[in-house]
Formats: structure tokens, sequence, C-alpha cells
């Protein structure tokens, strides 16, 4: 295929084959799973229903049908764009994926520029004075915070900002009343709900780009050229520039792979605080085993995660202008 | 080269807490002592660590907790270590439809964030025994590893004393068990340790979310479950299994490290 084409093409369209790929194993696999799982949307609505009512529910569904046939109406749905329907919800999966994504990113735009901003700040700081008693004390703070569990740290989070110091509401995404307040509050309304859960993943993302930071940043400061810039008569802030500039590559293709793993995985965050995203919505529709739904998150979400994963990939190029040149076509 | 004697020492202590528990723990994990003068106390004398909504003492639930948790952490990452070493070194040193087939998977599944799969799998499987979310987690975990065994073998495939090995005629077994295995052990022992790390991680969030083991078992995960809506009053719930999580996995990444550090000779 690259033969007739320019390489930089080909390789583009390989990388979009692989992702399409990739794609189809991973939300064909989910589908598969909660096929085999005992019961469907039908028992998953409790006792209270009456056979009938169950029946004509798995008829209207299709749900009665053999697994191959479901699939298949399945896949020539999805090749006309169409997720289908969740039977959770009532409305079009695309819909209520759409609505979910668009809550993840209130938490993840944020969270994301203050990791970045604050790890690669840490980290800078404490590679300039790697083996200090205070990189020694935040070496070990950000240990800690990359070592607790993300259902850990969010409840700990939670019961420090809402429990002992009671300035943060416990969860969702706007009080009760926030409909009827004026505009000016529904944003502070929606700042104080926000704060608690971005706060909790931006300290799991500084963490560990800091500790990145610092390490590569270490690595670059005993690199041959480093003893040779102050000879040239380099200023130190320069020179320190220099090193920067050279650690930066490692740093970023570790962002690359935090930002797709929050737009897909922010469940425990997002459950702890009852944050109505893909992560909360992922797990209600497994509960009521909505496949539609379940196989249509996978789906966006191993996109998302394989899509920046190649942006990444390039962003790490053009730091790294030594790989530029092999830039490899599959991921 | 430093000795990884001090977090050893620590993940020993576990590991005997996880074999002694049931004599240190003061009342059975699963007994519920006094449904109606015993319900969610918060810690006392009585009960270290309170008891909780089911007036279970959870100090005992907690210890018992470490042996169900850190069993299913280290049964899924012997098993994910086993079956990435056999699919990396197929990657190298098997014939070719084979080779290529088992790279293009792991290529295919490396991208493929965990916790989905784990979702996805353990909503199938509820509810799971303890042998089913070890084996759950651990085949969720072979991925990277296998990929980092490919890499490895391959360089040690192609280091002068394997060349040797197959000029004076071993067979391919021998090679792969005499001389390619036992080179392999320091980069999957640091990669190992901090897998545990993670599939502790996976057995509480999966616990926390009420699709791990099933529930009257105690375990690090479980124990969060019950406290999960009640954070800000009956914080010791959540707390007590938190820290031991925390305390467990940051045990994992200092011998991670300290492996690293001796074996592997990454600076700090």
């Amino acid at each position: 295929m690259s033969r007739d084409l320019p390489p930089s093409l080909g390789r583009g369209l390989r990388a979009l084959v692989h992702i399409a790929a990739v794609l189809m194993a991973s939300a064909s696999l989910a589908f598969v799973c909660l096929h085999l799982a005992p019961g469907d949307a039908g028992t998953a609505l409790g006792e209270g229903l009456s056979p009938a009512a169950r029946d004509a529910l798995r008829e209207r569904y299709g749900l009665d049908q053999p697994l191959v046939v479901q699939y298949l109406k399945w896949l020539g749905a999805l090749a006309q764009g169409d997720l289908g329907w969740s039977t959770s919800q009532h409305r079009p999966v695309l819909q209520a994926i759409g609505e979910a994504f668009g809550h993840t990113l209130w938490l993840v735009i944020p969270a994301f520029a203050l990791s970045l901003l604050g790890g690669m700040w840490i980290g800078t700081w404490q590679g300039l004075r790697a083996g200090s008693r205070g990189d020694r004390l935040v070496t070990w703070i950000t240990l800690a915070l990359h070592a607790t569990p993300d259902v850990a740290l969010a409840s700990g989070v939670l019961l420090l900002g809402a429990g002992v110091l009671a300035l943060f509401p416990t969860g969702g995404m706007t009080s009760d009343i926030h409909a009827y307040l004026p505009m000016a509050s529904r944003w502070l309304d929606r700042l104080q709900h926000l704060v608690l859960p971005v706060v909790t993943i931006a300290l799991v993302g500084s963490a560990t780009l800091a500790r990145h930071q610092r390490a590569s940043l270490r690595a670059a400061l005993q690199l041959p050229f480093m003893a040779w810039l102050p000879t040239r008569g380099l200023p130190p802030a320069h020179i320190r520039w220099h090193a920067w500039r050279n650690a930066l590559a490692p740093v970023l293709s570790v962002a690359g792979i935090l930002l797709p793993s929050w737009l897909a995985g922010l469940v425990f965050v997002e459950q702890v605080y009852a944050w109505p995203g893909m992560g909360y919505l992922l797990v209600q529709a497994i509960a009521a085993q909505d496949m539609a739904l379940v196989s249509g998150a996978v789906l966006l979400a191993s996109g998302c995660a394989l899509t920046i994963a190649r942006v990444a990939a390039v962003a790490h190029a053009m730091a790294d202008p030594r790989l530029a040149a092999d830039l490899p076509g599959s991921l | 080269m430093r000795h990884p004697s001090r977090p050893v020492r620590l993940f020993g202590g576990l590991v005997v807490v996880m074999l002694v528990a049931p004599w240190l723990a003061p009342y059975a994990p699963e007994a519920q002592l006094d449904l109606v003068a015993q319900r969610g106390l918060p810690p006392s004398w009585t009960h270290w660590l309170g008891t909780d909504l089911y007036a279970r003492d959870v100090l005992s639930r907690v210890l018992a907790g470490t042996r169900v948790t850190l069993a299913v952490a280290l049964g899924s990452v012997v098993l994910s270590m086993g079956v990435a070493t056999v699919v990396g070194t197929a990657i190298t040193l098997a014939p070719r439809p084979v080779s290529t087939l088992l790279a293009g998977l792991v290529e295919a599944l490396l991208p493929v964030p965990r916790l989905l799969l784990l979702l996805a799998c353990s909503a199938a499987l509820t509810p799971l025994s303890g042998a089913g979310l070890t084996i759950l987690i651990g085949l969720t975990g072979w991925v990277a590893a296998a990929r980092l065994v490919a890499d490895e073998t391959r360089r040690i495939n192609r280091s002068d004393f394997v060349l040797a090995a197959r000029a004076i005629g071993l067979s391919e077994w021998r090679i792969m068990r005499r001389h390619l295995w036992p080179h392999l052990q320091p980069v999957l022992a640091a990669h190992a340790t901090l897998a545990v790390a993670a599939a502790i991680s996976a057995e509480a969030g999966l616990g926390f979310l009420g699709l791990g083991i099933a529930p009257p078992a105690p375990s690090w995960g479980n124990i969060m479950r019950d406290g999960a809506g009640v954070v800000t009053t009956q914080w010791w719930l959540t707390v007590a299994p938190a820290a031991a999580a925390t305390l467990a996995m940051l045990a994992c990444h200092q011998v991670g490290e300290a492996f690293e550090e001796s074996v592997l000779m990454v600076p700090r």
C-alpha cells in the first residue's frame, strides 16, 4: 500500500486500519462477554416483571434471537454510525454517551492542565536538586500518591474536603436547587462540585508526571554535552533550558498515556463523587446488562485511547527530532 | 548496590500477616456481633477500627482481607507472568506464523485499557470466587509483560553465549530453559512486583464497585464497598482498608525500585 503513496500517507492509512481493527476487536469482545453472562436486560429489571412483559421486552429489542444474528445486526447498524438503543436509559446510545462524555471532559480538561503544570514544575524543581532533603521528601509524597489505589485516594480527598473541612459538596455535578439559582451562583455551584474530583485526578496525574520529569531531567543533566555547555560560557538558566528540553520527550509520552486512560476510565473517581460521566455510565450500564451501551462505551473509550496514543507518538517525535525520522507506522 | 532489605522486610511482614491473620484477628471476620447495640461503632478499645453496618469488627475483617487480597494479587501475578513468559518467548523463538500472530495480538491488546476489560468481564462473571477473580486479573495483566519478555529474549537471543550454545548443538528447548529464562528473571521480577501493586489496586477497585469476590468474604475492596456511601460519617470503614492497600502497594513499589536499582543498575 505504501509503495505508490507518499510514505507519510501510507503510514497514516496503516495506522487507521490498525486503529479500526483494534476497535472492532475490543467492542466485539465486550459484546460477546456480556451476552455470555447469565441473564439479559429482561432479567436485570428484577422479579416484579411478569413473564409476558419480559418476553415482550425481549422480542422488542431482538434479545430472543441467536447471538450471531444479534451481533451481525449490531455490526450492520454500527457501519451506519448507529450504536444502538440503550435499554436502560430509553434513548439512543450515542446520545447517552455524548452527554456522559461531555461530563467527563468537565473533569479531565482542568485536571490534565493542572497535572501537566504541577507535575512538570515539581519534577523540574526536584530534578535540579536531586538528592537534597526537599527532593527526598517530595519523592516520598509522589510515591505514596502513586501507590494509593484510585478508590482510596478519591475517598480520602472526599473525606478531607467534604467531611473534615466541610467546604465542598460530597458528590454530583450540581446541587438540587441548581435550576433555581441566579446565573452567577449557578457557576459557583458547578465550580464547587468540580473541585474535589479534579483535585483527586490532578494529584494522581501530577505525582506520576513529576516522577517521570524528575528521572528524565536527572538523566539529561548527566549527558556529556551538559559538561560542555558551561565551557562555552552559557548562563546557568540557558543550560537548564537545554537539559529540560532534552528531558521533555519521555514526559510527553507518559502524559499521552495518562490522558486517554482518564477519558476511558475515571471509573472510580466518578463513582465516588457520583459524577455522571463515562465511567459512571459504564458501571450503571453493566449493572443493567445494557449490551448496546456497554459496547458503545468500550468502543468510544478504546477509540480515544488509540487516537491519543497516536497523537502522543507524533508529539513525542516533535519533542525529539531524532525520532521524527522513523516514526513507527503501527502504534 | 543497595540491598533491598527494608522494603523486603515490609513486604515479608505483610505476607506473614496474610498467613497468621486468623489467629491475629480478635473476632471472626464474618461474625455479626450484636446487630442492635454494635452497629457502625467508631473506633474504641473493644473494636480498634470500629464496626461496620452489619456489626462486624473492622480490624478483624481488614486482617482477614489481607489474606484474601494478597492471595488474589500474588496468584494473578504468577499467572500473568507465566503467560507472559510463554507468549513473549514464543514471539521471539516460535516459527513464523505463530510468532507473527502472537506479536500482532500483543500489539492489538496493548492499548486497550485494562480496566475496561476487567469491568466488562467481571460483570459477565459475577459473582466471582477468589480463584475466579485471580484468573480474571491474571489474564488481563500479561500483555505489557509479554512485550517486555519478547524484547528481552530477542536481546539475549542475539548474545554470544546463546550463539555458542547453538553452535555446540544444544536443543532449542534446553537453550530456552538454561540460557534464556534465567536471564529474564531480574527484569521479570522488577516488573512483577509492580504488577502485584496493580493487582491489589484492581482487586480494591472491583470490590468497591461490587464486582469482586462475593460479599460476606472480607477483602480490602469489599470492606471499602461497605463504607462507600458513608465516607464522611463512618470514615473508619474506608480509611482502614485503604491504608492497608496503600501500605501494601508502597511496599511493592519499594521492592520493585530496589530490584531495578540493584539488578538493572537504574540510578535513583
